[in-house]
């Protein structure tokens, strides 16, 4: 079923015309331009806020302090990490707290007043003028910090700074450790890192006064649920409230929350009676839009002999820093990572200890890969450890604990329960389509000369397209996991197709128009989709979870199959032939016995809305031909994949060079075979930019030390090498069509892939890697302290 | 508010004037004075390279000049490489090799070619994995933009 056609595809088409439509292209009359001040100290209580001389500033029209916001909100929610069962509840609010005398901050960054001014120049001068006094409270700078006894606690009345902890697992761990002929013991520290989409956040909220209705035009990929957010939040009915969401220039996960900026903006707008724009800046973006990946993995693996991974025990410790942002709750990480600690592999015995953390800094947010990046690196750095100690090929130790095809759907001892995948096939076809042989003999070349040279694999199943079932399984309520689909076809055939997806780049115009276009039998270009603005397109939980395909898709589907049942209804009343079989092709309804007699599908669509001059339908044919559909995707889907990667290391300088790159990945029957590659490769892309460089380094006293481009560094061109990829597709048994989601795979694949390359590289110096990024800083002092270095790449 | 500057100039072969604060980019200029908000900005500290447009010829971030500093220049942004509805050799090679997903860096990648590509007409794939990079794309992996680049050049 995959998209062979050259297609037109219209979203690329406005977009090379410099034809988009961001957050920050949007101007309304009267708009004014919105900014905020911001906690300068990681952990204080504020004692005075004053603005007097913020609102002489020439431009100025006002601000808005917290104490005008607190009285009139609730706790944000569904954000607030008590929606699972497994997190601790506390009040989290778009603006600091009430601290006895005070407000509460707890990170630098944390938003404190927000200002408005006729230009966005006059807004940062407001802001460099308004005086905020603060009275420190030590730093809680991580996990361990935040575990301590003596701790100070970030959120009153909880106690501690725990704010979710579950433990789960399955089998017998402790005899898995008696039996074993091999046991391993080592702690991974996973960096901070953040998704850096080229398009910062951007939030136009404009409270109208005389309909009594907020509008809010924000770069987001689920704009139903940040209606919902903003909704309960300002106490306003959800009709109240319109979210559009327009072109989003990239997200990687971090749009997916309704942020505090977006409704303080909301409350200022309605005080000021102006519609006003605030579009941060990348500063501000590394600083408070959301962080993610941060975690420190303490695990122990027993092992036979034969290299099978008898039993696994981990302890996942996740820094959420201040608050958690994902609309999943606190557990999104921490489950996440430990349940993909027994990956592609059948390890019968687990237990699995996940904590999620406060600390001082950055709210953590999903980033491509949420948990699963660090997870998988986990267990694929454990198979080369174990690997290396018996003297096994890295390759064969993954075959042998491989689960098997004859027995999917697999339940895993993490508890998860996968639908399909022939794991040892995917790697056997790595091997051949990367000349895994060959490779070998380079590197081993290489060594002789003295050289260091590295062959990572990398394989891993990623889970997507997460439906209700699976939330309940995990302890999170209140978070929909449907998505819907409007198709309406007008009276001139013309086919309108609302879905509550977002597109922030997955090329949905087109991937979706040629769906419903095979799916109803109409020409491609009479096919348009709409998307990103709750006033038009039905409710859903929008794009992230690598879910579109499967979700938005399966709504579209259910929803092409009722306008084909009327269509076929109504072109009876033409074709004059009872109980026939009809099919539709090619915008025509012909009798399947004879094609030649046939209607155009314009025709019964004309007929459908009583403007046909051959056709008058009975009273008994309800009207119009439209249909809506939700699709709660009955379990989520399991894509896996292998990836490899050869390095070569420069021992002088320590860096790294990703010399090929070859991916084999399966995302079950495919739709559209170009969208799926961008995906893959541009994911590749991202997680090499992870293993290699990516890192939000923290002083002690909580000061965010990469600020800029210039020190938070993500790949460019020349970093990437040429990705070659391969697919297999195993369809899965649970989706309408075999879909799987693959959004996130490349990012899960390529951090582990180069990784191992790295630790692989660096195995005759006798260290080994478990502290990524590995970019030049580390791999230096690894290879000339010949132990695991700490601290920040940065310091 | 500050004292405004008359300044003149040249975009997409039409003449333009305006009286500006000195402390005005370019970029914002281009975008908030001019309308023309095809130019991107994505870090405005010089890095990302989504406000590359062409000033006299040269491919410069419009993020890091101040619109006075173009006063008399002759401009050209990615609203100026189509001729109608003709598209630039180069936008029909992006949008036939998929070298873009979510277009925002999109603007930027154009202009930088287009100055990479009058000065090397041929260009290797290294020659243009140098090229670019001084631009960042977070969605596609560069690679079809390579392509999509390497194409426009052999044409």
């Amino acid at each position: 079923m995959d998209i062979h056609e050259d297609i037109a595809r219209p979203e690329l088409a406005r977009m090379v015309r410099g034809r988009g439509r961001f957050v920050d292209d949007i101007k309304l009359p009267g708009m004014c331009f919105a900014a905020f001040v911001r906690s300068e100290v990681a952990h204080a209580n504020v004692k005075s806020i004053n603005v007097e001389e913020a609102l002489k500033v020439p431009g100025a029209i006002g601000v808005i302090t917290p104490d005008e916001v607190l009285p009139h909100v609730n706790p944000v929610r569904p954000a607030a990490p008590g929606s699972s069962e497994f997190a601790r509840p506390y009040d989290r609010y778009p603006v600091p707290p009430r601290n006895g005398d005070g407000w509460k901050v707890n990170f630098v960054g944390d938003p404190i007043v927000a200002v408005a001014a006729e230009t966005a120049h006059a807004a940062q001068d407001m802001v460099e003028a308004v005086v905020v006094e603060y009275a420190p409270l030590p730093t809680v700078g991580n996990v361990e910090q935040a575990l301590a006894p003596d701790a100070p606690t970030l959120h009153a009345g909880m106690g501690d700074n725990i704010v979710f902890h579950r433990e789960f697992g399955g089998g017998d761990v402790a005899r898995a450790f008696r039996q074993a002929d091999l046991t391993l013991e080592k702690t991974f520290r996973f960096p901070r890192q953040t998704a850096v989409p080229v398009e910062t956040r951007g939030v136009i909220a404009h409270y109208d006064r005389g309909e009594e209705r907020l509008s809010v035009w924000a770069s987001c990929r689920s704009p139903h649920l940040v209606r919902t957010t903003i909704s309960a939040v300002m106490r306003l009915p959800q009709h109240a409230v319109r979210v559009i969401s327009p072109d989003v220039g990239g997200e990687f996960g971090i749009k997916g929350a309704a942020y505090p900026e977006g409704i303080v903006l909301a409350f200022l707008s309605r005080k000021i009676d102006r519609p006003v724009k605030w579009v941060e800046d990348r500063m501000e973006n590394l600083l408070a839009c959301g962080h993610a990946h941060e975690m420190v993995v303490e695990v122990s693996a027993a092992a036979s002999s034969d290299g099978r991974i008898l039993g696994v025990d981990a302890k996942v410790l996740v820094d959420q820093g201040a608050h958690t942002l994902g609309p999943t709750s606190a557990g999104l990480e921490p489950m996440t990572a430990g349940q993909s600690i027994v990956g592609p592999y059948r390890i019968d015995n687990f237990r699995c200890d996940a904590y999620g953390i406060l600390t001082n800094k950055c709210p953590g947010a999903a980033y491509r890969g949420v948990g699963t990046v660090q997870g998988v690196f986990v267990i694929e750095r454990m198979m080369d450890m174990v690997a290396a100690r018996l003297g096994l090929d890295p390759a064969e130790v993954r075959m042998r604990n491989f689960i098997q095809p004859q027995d999917q759907p697999f339940n895993t001892s993490a508890g998860r329960l996968y639908d399909s995948g022939d794991y040892p096939d995917t790697l056997a076809k790595l091997l051949d389509v990367s000349g895994y042989e060959r490779l070998r003999a380079a590197q081993a070349e290489a060594r002789a000369q003295g050289e260091l040279a590295g062959v990572g694999i990398c394989c891993f199943v990623e889970h997507s397209s997460t439906g209700s079932q699976d939330y309940r399984r995990r302890g999170v309520y209140g978070m929909p996991a449907f998505d819907s689909a409007t198709i309406k076809v007008d009276a001139g055939g013309n086919v309108l197709v609302a879905v509550s997806a977002k597109s922030t780049g997955q090329s949905h115009d087109s991937v979706f128009a040629s769906l419903v276009a095979r799916e109803l039998g109409v020409p491609y270009e009479t096919v348009k989709i709409l998307e990103g603005d709750t006033d038009a397109v039905p409710f859903g939980a929008g794009t992230g979870v690598s879910r579109s395909a499967v979700s938005t898709g399966g709504a579209i589907r259910l929803a092409a199959q009722d306008i084909k049942r009327k269509a076929a209804e109504i072109a009876r009343f033409f074709l004059e032939g009872e109980g026939e079989a009809l099919e539709i092709a090619d915008g025509q309804i012909y009798a399947a016995a004879d094609p030649s007699r046939r209607v155009p599908f314009a025709s019964v669509a004309a007929a459908a809305h009583d403007a046909s001059r051959v056709v008058s339908l009975p009273d008994s044919i309800e009207r119009g031909l439209q249909s809506t559909r939700t699709f709660d995707p009955p379990h989520q889907t399991f894509g896996h994949g292998a990836h490899l990667a050869f390095v070569r290391i420069d021992p002088e300088t320590g860096i790294v060079k990703v010399e090929q790159y070859v991916c084999v990945e399966d995302c079950g029957t495919i739709i559209d075979h170009v969208i799926v590659d961008g995906q893959v490769v541009g994911g590749v892309a991202l997680g090499i930019g992870n293993a290699l460089h990516e890192e939000l380094v923290y002083s002690e006293s909580g000061d965010l030390l990469t600020g800029t481009f210039m020190d938070y560094l993500v790949p460019t061109a020349p970093d990437i090498p040429a990705i070659q990829t391969t697919h297999t597709e195993t369809p899965s048994p649970f989706t309408e069509g075999g879909v799987k989601g693959v959004g996130e795979a490349g990012t899960v694949g390529a951090f582990t892939a180069v990784g191992n390359a790295v630790a692989d590289a660096l195995l005759p110096l006798g260290v080994e890697v478990t502290h990524p990024p590995v970019g030049p800083q580390r791999v230096w002092r690894l290879i000339n302290s010949g132990a695991e270095a700490g601290g920040g790449q940065g310091n | 508010m500050m004292p405004l500057i008359e300044i003149r100039m040249t975009v997409n072969g039409r003449e333009y004037g305006g009286r500006v604060e000195s402390r005005l980019t370019l970029a914002d200029f281009l975008r908030n004075e001019l309308n023309l908000t095809g130019t991107h900005l994505g870090c405005e500290h010089g890095v990302c390279g989504a406000c590359t447009i062409l000033v006299d010829g040269e491919a410069v971030r419009s993020c890091l000049l101040l619109a006075v500093q173009a006063d008399g220049a002759t401009l050209m942004t990615v609203e100026g490489l189509a001729d109608g509805d003709e598209l630039h050799p180069l936008q029909a090679a992006f949008q036939e090799n998929h070298a873009l997903q979510c277009g925002f860096c999109t603007p930027g990648f154009l202009m930088t070619a287009y100055a990479l590509l009058r000065d090397n007409p041929n260009p290797s794939e290294s020659e243009v994995r140098q090229g670019i990079g001084g631009n960042i794309c977070r969605c596609t992996g560069y690679a079809p933009i390579i392509r999509a680049i390497q194409q426009t050049g052999t044409v």
